[in-house]
């Protein structure tokens, strides 16, 4: 995203750059007759000539600009990473067969009961994102899961100690992310991992 | 300037989606036979068709846009510092480089000797170097620059990161 805005206002730059140097140009008749109004009258002329047209026109510009702002503000507010992952479902499906010594367990002589559960990403992220802020290191800690659901990854974010040992918080992450496909059956790659550090150590308390 | 560039096309998703809309009703408004409800267009086709080239408020304008326009060009192709440089191993990690240079410059300052220390981390990314300025008598080089490197060792940074400490005589000893 920032390389995208980073061109876009390239482009907007370059874009008012050259009317500007095309307005003094102008203004000093080098271009074109300085005593041309800047409006002139076949404009008036088309506009009747195409009346129809112009509206029809100016409706589906209009609207084809209110698109693009909608996507360049969605990009602006959806943050990091693109899309966030869909909500992971569940099925509970019937047993096919059951052995014969399970019958025995009164528990899995209950009924089956069809359905399935949702879990939305932003439980998940919830999940993950506690499970990373339990270690001393880490002050605060935000997971963004982002792609496809089978295949998701992970945007981390920690706000860790000045005294934090980074190879520590290696294996924190990578047993958080253990202990969260255990329990969710989701495994998220590691996207990238950002790191920040507090300016000082933290007082110690004798 | 990633963070103002961010809130610019923000705002100018906003101004599109309002203008935008706001054409398109009114050219559908206008196109059903009603007057104009929120553009002047008669005042504006009569300021237009009146205004010459060589009209001082055109000149004004001009210059105006194109001003603008060079003070965006300047500022977006300018180079930007990283804001997050690369650490080691085999997976993305990342350090905030503003992160690294307050712990380099806070690594210095407690060799004895050194004062007003100064990190500074340049280059791409995932390719920088760091270059540490600090008031301290050249006896101090070799303290500082363990004391620097084993701070980047912490963070896990590659051990073939460059780094460049530049000491400067202080006017009297510091202590």
């Amino acid at each position: 995203m920032n390389a995208g805005n980073r061109v876009l206002w390239i482009a907007i730059g370059a874009v008012l750059t050259a009317a500007g140097v095309f307005g003094v140009l102008a203004n000093r008749g080098v271009l074109v007759s300085s005593r041309r109004t800047v409006v002139g009258p076949e404009v008036s002329r088309r506009w009747h000539e195409w009346s129809g047209w112009w509206f029809a026109a100016l409706i589906a510009g209009g609207l084809l600009l209110a698109l693009l702002g909608l996507l360049l503000l969605r990009a602006q507010l959806r943050g990091r990473g693109g899309a966030p992952m869909a909500d992971v479902v569940l099925f509970n499906h019937p047993p096919r067969s059951a052995p014969a010594e399970w019958n025995a367990d009164a528990a899995l002589r209950e009924p089956f009961v069809a359905g399935r559960i949702r879990i939305s990403h932003g439980a998940l992220e919830e999940a993950l994102t506690r499970d990373l802020r339990d270690h001393p290191e880490v002050r605060r800690a935000a997971v963004r899961l982002v792609g496809d659901r089978r295949h998701p990854e992970a945007l981390v974010r920690l706000s860790v100690t000045a005294d934090a040992d980074v190879g520590r918080l290696r294996s924190h992450v990578d047993s958080a992310l253990d202990r969260f496909a255990a329990t969710s059956g989701v495994r998220p790659a590691v996207r990238d991992v950002v790191l920040t550090m507090a300016s000082q150590p933290p007082a110690r308390v004798h | 300037m990633r963070g103002i560039n961010r809130v610019a096309s923000a705002l100018l998703g906003l101004l599109l989606v309002v203008v935008g809309l706001l054409v398109a009703l009114e050219a559908a408004w206008i196109a059903a036979g009603r007057a104009p409800l929120w553009f002047a267009l008669d005042r504006w086709y009569g300021s237009l068709t009146r205004t010459t080239l060589a009209a001082t408020a055109f000149l004004v304008t001009s210059i105006v846009v194109g001003v603008v326009g060079l003070a965006i060009l300047l500022l977006q192709l300018r180079p930007w510092r990283p804001d997050r440089l690369v650490a080691g191993g085999t997976q993305q990690w990342w350090l905030r480089r503003r992160s690294v240079e307050r712990r380099a410059a806070t690594m210095a300052a407690t060799v004895e000797g050194v004062g007003h220390p100064r990190a500074r981390a340049t280059g791409r990314p995932d390719r920088w170097h760091l270059i540490l300025a600090a008031d301290a008598w050249p006896d101090r080089q070799d303290a500082v620059n363990h004391a620097v490197r084993d701070e980047l060792h912490r963070l896990d940074v590659d051990d073939r990161t460059d780094l460049q400490v530049v000491l400067h005589k202080p006017a009297r000893r510091v202590v």
